[in-house]
């Protein structure tokens, strides 16, 4: 329940941030409402007013061409409100998206070291979208529901405070009902979430596994729980759902018996039966004027109630966003020293903590020298990533000096290559994916670094050479190939330093020696390679080598 | 235009043709919805219209003078009828619409199913699993937008539409078809017009939208290395660019039914002025009594309710196409048709009655050649192993060794008989295939195990997890072969699934067993154990296994290593 509060409290915080930084918007489509709901009570008053006038009343021919005029302008002002603010409308929902998406990534760009898990990604869809109809439609529709409604009542009161008090009687009644909405409302999406959860849950779950399913001829057993997931899920739905309709239809119920008791009343007292107050003076015009009004006083809460929900749909988006969207701006520490020098890489008293799990590097000192390969070794969850990426500089940490000392490589290029344990393959051409950091290389550059990673035989292989689409969607790349891809990317930029975090895990023994060809390519080209690994079979290779021991470094 | 159109109709109606059929068993449930639906509308308009002649009438008797009479109890009891019928049939709509509708979503959900688990594996472990969940979730949303927001809203206003019309013929025809044409523009403006701009546009949203996801998805994927690199910024521009690109799109389509909206706001009322105009000239005509010119109007004037939001649900339309044409396309049957093609090889090569033959070996991977031999054969009850480098189709022969897979290129018959001619329940009666991935199933461990064998006793179990050596742990669990093992079998660790998917493969009574990778992540002292103890169990069979590295395995009689696209024996 704590976990739960603190996720909405997250949540609001994103969406009053949100609502801060697009205010003006949100002004801009109010207004719009505005002129459109004034021009609506004028269209309705100037259509009274020409029906009391005409229709047993004696309207000259210009009093009569003089208002249908007036009546074409409310009308045409009203289609322009409308297509303002629904052209506000697009721009803000754009600007709302924008916004959240650059909050988004700077996020993701911020926690790069803590692995962002890829489900992250995700998060570009609906969640982003469902935030936009919160600031564009629910907030203003707040303003225009109290806003319009005043000035109907107004118009009300001056023409018949009894026909004013109908109205305003049921008014202090709606907030209470617009809360038993929202509550509902809110409720129905809670459990629609978690039930959506749960059906998509089994339905996708059964596909995830119709491998084993259709192995062991149990794929009608499947359908039937996913029928029955379903069924259930339909059952709990609609007892949420008969709560939130029986409040919101309290509300319909109020506006429909508060237009009916207008109507009477104002019947009654054309007719004459009340003596009291306006109800005696009560005039055609007036009568009609009232009765028409009444519907377009209820009319924005009715419209924010089939908002209401758009708010909770937010506030759900909100608190899956904000874990990202909310954190602060870029950490300074992870500024990268670099110097002219002779190439290498200085490591001081480097210290790493994370929050909750203490620290977890201490005092790491070494140095590597340009065409060597130093070897990080030491058990699972000993710090050997942590260690990479801190250097790396994804990773906050405190370290007296760190430093890549670049020889003769061009000063603007101060790139680190980093290989995470599956190199990230793009899902683009193998052209693409190789010149990723060397935008610049020719074709025989390209060819050239293939063969000395000994990948030559991709060319021939893949269907349309370098421009075969690979990685998840294109060509597959065995888990091997992938790795001297993107070894082959380190050879074509000028990083000067080389780290790579678990090269050989899952490979089999052929293709981890090829990989571990590739890395001595490396090497020889003069970069300083660091590669963190539990496989033996670097120990041969290593210039030095290291034991990483709960945060320790030893020399091996 | 006209001739332009037709087919199209036609084949976007063939989209949706078999959705529509589904709902056959909740057709009682919609069309109660439609009525409820129907009634609400129509005592709003009747409220407002009966509103307004009683107070014109009520004007007319009184301070007007006129000499009309009013019975003022009958329309009085009427207001207050429309008001309380509007209320429940509004909710009563929603109630009855909404449980239809969570039926036609299970209805809609088991159909789907149903046309996926018909489909070849091969399918859905081709594609990005997140992608492809996201599109089925996400095209299944919006289908079922069709029956609550389009099709229902649609047909009320206009059943509503032509009965005003038709109340309005009862005092005047020629006012009846004046708001009959304004009607007939209003509803050409706001459905079929939009319902084309969406079709059109709704391809192309989509298709920028996927662009935009992909992009996010490399851009998390590689965030560690990108931001390293210090490519992380172009990326990240990259992406909010095509972010951009969407947007537009999808501003532009909306801009389009903004304008369509816009004018159906003027026409309406518009014709609600018009009609005011010619009720009042009609009166001074003598054709029409005062409270009647002024009904007239207001009832008009009531219909916006119904009449302004249908641009909106008919923009619905093109998603809902779309979305249905996906998921067509997705449980569409596959091109070959394994029945065909097992009489076609049969007739061409002569199969030994023993054992597993493979007739014409060619694998080939995303246009790589991997295999490529003309016959295998392995004779029964004999173990074989099969090695070779991860990454060249080791599991991909294995899927199609086990008849989970078919191709044309070939051809697997089992004691002479064609692998792919055999219907699931036959297949799984003599082949047991262990696949390299554990597909632990979101349950409990002995949800897991019944896979295997529908009449599964604890006795049973408890022997199969002993062989694993998992008995002991199961043991300690407080709720033993009831423990759930959680989605994707996060709840176990990779050794515990791998021995779980074995012990499942132990419960089977197979002639022709493969295994593919049987002990990854297996520590070797436990793997011993395992090979001890389930040594008499694999005697009589027929066992084919796959492997990285011989060393893995227990002691096979033939070990065979791919090797340039070969399956060569080694010594």
């Amino acid at each position: 329940m704590k976990a739960v509060n603190e996720e909405l409290k997250q949540a609001r915080l994103l969406l009053a941030r949100l609502l801060f930084a697009l205010r003006n918007d949100i002004r801009m489509v109010t207004l719009w409402g505005v002129l459109q709901g004034v021009a609506t009570v004028a269209y309705v008053l100037l259509l009274a007013w020409l029906l009391s006038v005409t229709v047993g009343g004696t309207a000259s021919l210009a009093e009569l061409s003089a208002l249908v005029a007036a009546v074409l302008l409310a009308l045409v002002v009203r289609a322009i409100g409308f297509y303002g603010q629904e052209k506000s409308v697009l721009k803000l929902n754009s600007n709302s998206e924008r916004l959240a998406l650059q909050w988004l990534t700077q996020g993701w760009e911020n926690a790069a070291g803590y692995s962002v898990a890829s489900e992250q990604a995700s998060l570009v869809g609906e969640p982003l979208q469902a935030l936009g109809p919160y600031f564009s439609r629910f907030q203003p529709q707040l303003w225009l529901a109290v806003v319009i409604p005043l000035l109907i009542l107004m118009i009300v009161f001056s023409l018949d405070w009894i026909a004013g008090l109908f109205l305003l009687a049921s008014a202090p009644l709606i907030p209470i009902f617009m809360a038993l909405v929202g509550m509902g409302a809110e409720r129905v999406n809670q459990q629609h979430f978690a039930l959506m959860r749960r059906i998509s849950g089994i339905f996708i779950d059964r596909l995830r596994n119709l491998t084993v399913l259709k192995l062991f001829n149990q794929t009608e057993l499947a359908k039937n729980e996913v029928q029955r997931a379903s069924e259930k899920s339909q059952q709990l739905n609609m007892k949420t759902l008969r709560v939130a309709f029986l409040s919101s239809a309290v509300l319909e119920f109020f506006s429909a018996i508060a237009i009916a008791a207008v109507a009477i009343y104002v019947g009654f007292s054309l007719l004459g039966y009340y003596e009291v107050g306006p109800a005696s003076k009560m005039t055609w015009f007036v009568g009609l004027a009232v009765l028409m009004l009444a519907p377009e006083f209820f009319q924005p809460l009715r419209t924010l109630s089939t908002y209401y929900h758009d708010r909770a749909t937010a506030t759900g988006a909100a608190a899956e966003l904000a874990r990202y969207a909310l954190s602060e701006q870029p950490q300074a520490t992870l500024a990268k020293h670099t110097s002219k020098g002779a190439g290498n890489l200085s490591v001081r008293e480097l210290n790493v903590s994370y929050p909750g799990r203490g620290q977890v590097l201490h005092n790491i000192h070494f140095t590597a020298q340009a065409g060597s390969l130093t070897w990080l070794n030491g058990a699972s969850g000993a710090g050997k990533s942590t260690l990479l990426k801190s250097i790396a500089g994804l990773i906050a940490h405190e370290a007296q000096h760190l430093a890549v000392c670049i020889g003769a490589a061009p000063a603007e290029n101060e790139a680190i290559a980093y290989l995470a344990q599956t190199p990230f393959i793009a899902n683009a051409s193998l052209k693409h994916n190789l010149t990723l950091a060397a935008p610049s290389a020719s074709q025989a550059q390209l060819e050239n670094v293939l063969a000395e990673v000994g990948l030559a035989y991709l060319l021939q292989e893949l269907p349309t050479g370098l421009a075969t689409s690979v990685g998840t969607q294109g060509t597959g790349l065995s888990g091997g190939e992938a790795r001297r891809v993107a070894i082959a990317r380190v050879l074509l930029s000028s990083a000067q330093l080389v780290l790579l975090d678990e090269p050989t895990a899952g490979l089999d023994k052929a293709s981890a020696e090829e990989v571990l060809l590739a890395i001595q390519r490396l090497v020889a080209d003069q970069r300083i390679v660091v590669v963190a690994s539990h496989d033996t079979i670097f120990a041969a290779v290593a210039s030095q080598a290291f034991t990483l021991t709960e945060g320790r470094l030893y020399e091996a | 235009m006209k001739h332009n159109l037709k087919p199209s109709w036609k084949y976007n109606w063939s989209q949706l043709k078999p959705w529509f059929k589904a709902l056959k068993p909740a057709r009682r449930k919609l069309a109660m919805g439609v009525g409820f639906s129907l009634l609400a509308a129509l005592s709003g308009v009747g409220l407002l219209a009966l509103s307004g002649w009683f107070i014109t009438a009520s004007a007319f008797s009184g301070i007007l003078a006129m000499g009309l009479m009013v019975n003022i109890y009958t329309p009085g009891a009427g207001i207050r009828l429309f008001a309380v019928t509007r209320t429940v049939g509004r909710y009563l709509e929603r109630l009855v619409q909404h449980d239809a509708v969570l039926k036609v979503q299970t209805i809609w959900r088991v159909k789907l199913f149903q046309g996926l688990i018909q489909r070849d594996v091969r399918w859905l472990h081709g594609q990005q699993t997140s992608l492809l969940i996201h599109r089925l979730t996400h095209n299944l949303n919006v289908l079922d937008l069709l029956w609550l927001r389009f099709v229902t809203p649609i047909a009320t206003a206009g059943v509503i539409s032509l009965a005003v019309v038709g109340f309005i013929a009862l005092w005047s025809g020629g006012l009846a078809l004046l708001v009959l044409l304004f009607l007939v523009t209003i509803f050409a403006l706001a459905v079929p017009q939009t319902m084309r701009v969406s079709v059109r546009f709704a391809q192309i949203e989509n298709q920028t939208e996927e662009q935009f996801r992909q992009q996010a998805l490399d851009y998390v994927e590689g965030l560690a290395e990108l931001t390293a690199w210090g490519l992380s910024p172009t990326y990240r521009s990259q992406l909010m660019q095509q972010n951009e690109v969407f947007m537009a799109v999808r501003e532009q389509r909306l801009r389009h039914i903004t304008a369509y909206q816009s004018g159906v706001v003027l026409l309406q009322q518009l014709m609600a002025l018009v009609t005011a105009l010619a009720s009042i000239y009609l009166w001074q005509q003598g054709q029409l009594s005062g409270p009647i010119a002024v009904m007239l109007p207001i009832t008009v004037l009531a219909l916006s309710d119904l009449v302004l939001p249908l641009a909106t649900q008919a923009n619905v339309w093109g998603d809902v196409l779309h979305a249905a044409k996906q998921l067509n396309q997705l449980i569409a049957p596959t091109a070959v048709e394994p029945k065909q093609q097992q009489a076609l090889t049969q007739a061409q090569v002569s199969v030994p009655a023993k054992g597993l033959y493979v007739a014409q070996l060619y694998l080939s991977q995303r246009q790589r050649v991997l295999i490529d031999m003309p016959n295998w054969h392995v004779p029964a009850q004999q173990h074989v192993a099969i090695c070779a480098a991860s990454g060249v189709g080791k599991s991909s022969l294995a899927d199609h060794f086990s008849g989970l897979v078919h191709s044309q290129a070939i051809g697997v018959y089992w004691q002479g008989k064609a692998v792919a001619a055999m219907s699931d329940k036959q297949r799984s009666e003599c082949i047991t295939y262990l696949p390299q991935r554990n597909f632990i199933v979101n349950g409990t461990l002995w949800e897991n195990l019944r896979l295997a064998d529908n009449n599964l006793t604890a006795e049973a179990a408890w022997q199969v997890l002993g062989w694993v050596a998992l008995d002991k742990w199961a043991m300690q669990l407080p709720q033993g072969l009831d423990t759930w093992l959680g989605e994707q079998g996060e709840l176990v660790s990779g050794g515990q699934g791998r021995r779980i998917a074995l012990a499942r493969v132990l419960l089977t009574n197979p002639q022709l067993l493969i295994l593919d990778e049987p002990f990854t992540g297996v520590d070797a002292a436990t793997q011993n154990i395992i090979i001890n103890r389930i040594q008499p169990w694999l005697m009589q069979r027929t066992v084919i296994y796959f492997a990285h590295d011989v060393s893995v395995l227990p002691g096979s009689h033939v070990k065979y290593w791919l090797d340039e696209k070969q399956l060569k024996r080694t010594p």
